[in-house]
């Protein structure tokens, strides 16, 4: 049986130009594929498999085409020279393509377990971005009722700062008798609280006084355990002098009940003092004047005839020891005209006709 | 698994071994003369085959069905036979019979067909109805790996 050998020639021209066309694009879709995600080892290695085997069948369609058309222009002889090189090219890729082939495994599999890697990295990723989210959520809660509480404690303090500078003088020492604390009427007496370098001065030094290193200091006795304490102290004051205080000290705790040191507040009561004494003496001397009146106040019992004075004992003196032992008078005795014209009439009228030629 | 894979190795070198000791000089002809000669080429086509034979077992042992694996395992499959096809094209080519190319001024126009061998020979110049369909199919599942991703 004859068979035409066109058909063999028309199948290779076509098939390798379809070859070829088909081979650019699989070329082409092999480098779209491999570009969209250019760190995926995977797609790397199939476009580069896709490009030996493109680059086979191009080199082979080739080689067929140009083998058809020197042959059907009766070229044999040529086609000769070029067919070594043509088959070798050819050959070339066939290797290349044998290695992709047998590296499909390796890549295959470092590829999954990248990929593994991969997922179990993006969901540790996920988690820790959910636990970060969380906590970040969480730490901005917590800024936001910080904040809301620095706001609290800022008015708090102001409000603190406000009572304290309107209240006595008031100060807080710390067990180891050094002023933490002090407000603005308490500075006024004892304007030295802390020194030059910032440092908390003792309390025996900002106020000395009596108490000071005795165990009825406020201090000391809250120290020994006493709730509270009031007592009353002259203080020393370098512009004032010597002031008494009552001070009334009370614990001072920290957060978790431990004493921390002593709060006292300062009320000078100098002036009510001097005013008490000043009062003491008014009444003294109120006292002493009722009692001179007293004297010689009241229902005083006489004799209608020898003019006597009973005392409260029933004795009966004669009215001037009564009104001498009774007040401050002091009796001088003489004789007045009448009684002396009465008792003595020769004498007394010699010398009243001696005054009155006086007179005349 | 290891062992599969030194059969196959195994097979491989055996098959590559055999063939160059066996190659005769004078299939050095046509298509692939000169430096390059006949037994080289074929040693390509195995390697090609081997490529491609590993790959596809590859593919196959990782059970993967994924959209674009089953034309790209079609593609394998086309471009194993295209070149076993064409790997016995090649040596048939070299003992057919010259008797039964017809030509007129230079030009082969018909060939004569006596037995199996005859038309089998012929159908191997055919190639390209196997080697289009395949690369159709890599086309096929490179795009469909592209538009997946």
């Amino acid at each position: 049986m004859t068979i035409s050998w066109m058909p063999v020639v028309y199948i290779d021209i076509f098939g390798s130009a379809l070859t070829v066309c088909i081979a650019l694009l699989c070329a082409h879709a092999s480098w779209q594929w491999s570009k969209q995600k250019t760190d995926d080892i995977f797609r790397q290695y199939i476009f580069l498999l896709t490009m030996a085997i493109v680059c086979f069948a191009i080199s082979r369609s080739f080689g067929h085409l140009i083998k058809q058309i020197l042959l059907l222009n009766d070229m044999p002889e040529i086609w000769k020279q070029i067919s070594p090189f043509s088959g070798a090219i050819n050959t070339a890729t066939f290797i290349i393509i044998f290695a992709f082939g047998i590296y499909f495994h390796r890549v295959q599999r470092v590829h999954t377990e990248i990929e593994e890697y991969r997922k179990n990295l993006e969901s540790l990723v996920l988690k820790r971005t959910e636990q970060l989210e969380e906590t970040n959520t969480a730490l901005h809660n917590e800024i936001a009722e910080r904040v809301q509480a620095e706001k609290k404690l800022k008015q708090s303090h102001i409000t603190l700062e406000n009572v304290l500078d309107s209240s006595n003088p008031l100060c807080i020492t710390s067990v180891d008798f050094e002023i933490i604390k002090a407000n603005k009427a308490y500075m006024e007496i004892w304007p030295k609280t802390s020194t030059i370098e910032g440092q908390n001065i003792k309390c025996y030094e900002s106020r000395p006084g009596a108490l000071c290193h005795t165990d009825d200091c406020p201090l000391q006795q809250v120290i020994n355990g006493k709730e509270k304490i009031t007592v009353e102290s002259v203080k020393q004051n370098t512009q004032k002098g010597a002031n008494t205080f009552i001070i009334s000290a009370r614990p001072f705790r920290d957060a978790g009940g431990n004493l921390i040191g002593v709060v006292e507040s300062f009320q000078n009561i100098s002036a009510r003092i001097k005013a008490e004494n000043a009062k003491a003496e008014l009444i003294d001397e109120l006292q002493e004047a009722l009692d001179k009146v007293n004297l010689l106040g009241g229902m005083l019992p006489i004799c209608a005839s020898c003019k006597k004075i009973r005392d409260d004992k029933g004795y009966w003196n004669q009215i001037e020891t009564y009104i001498r032992d009774h007040s401050e008078a002091e009796f001088s005795h003489g004789i007045c005209p009448d009684c002396a014209q009465k008792l003595y009439p020769e004498f007394y009228n010699k010398v009243d006709k001696i005054i009155s030629d006086r007179k005349k | 698994m290891r062992d599969k894979v030194s059969i196959l190795k195994a097979l491989y070198f055996s098959a590559t071994f055999s063939l160059i000791s066996g190659a005769m000089p004078v299939y050095a002809v046509q298509g692939h003369g000169g430096a390059e000669g006949l037994v080289s080429h074929q040693i390509g086509h195995i390697l090609f085959i081997s490529g491609m034979g590993y790959l596809l077992y590859r593919v196959y042992s990782f059970r993967i069905t994924d959209p674009g694996w089953f034309e790209f395992k079609s593609f394998l499959w086309l471009i194993i036979l295209w070149n076993f096809l064409t790997f016995f094209g090649h040596w048939m080519h070299e003992i057919v019979n010259p008797a039964r190319f017809i030509s007129q001024e230079n030009q082969v126009t018909a060939f004569i067909v006596t037995d199996s061998f005859d038309a089998f020979f012929y159908l191997t110049l055919l190639d390209h109805i196997l080697l289009v369909p395949s690369f159709i199919f890599l086309l096929l599942a490179l795009q469909k790996w592209r538009r997946v991703q």
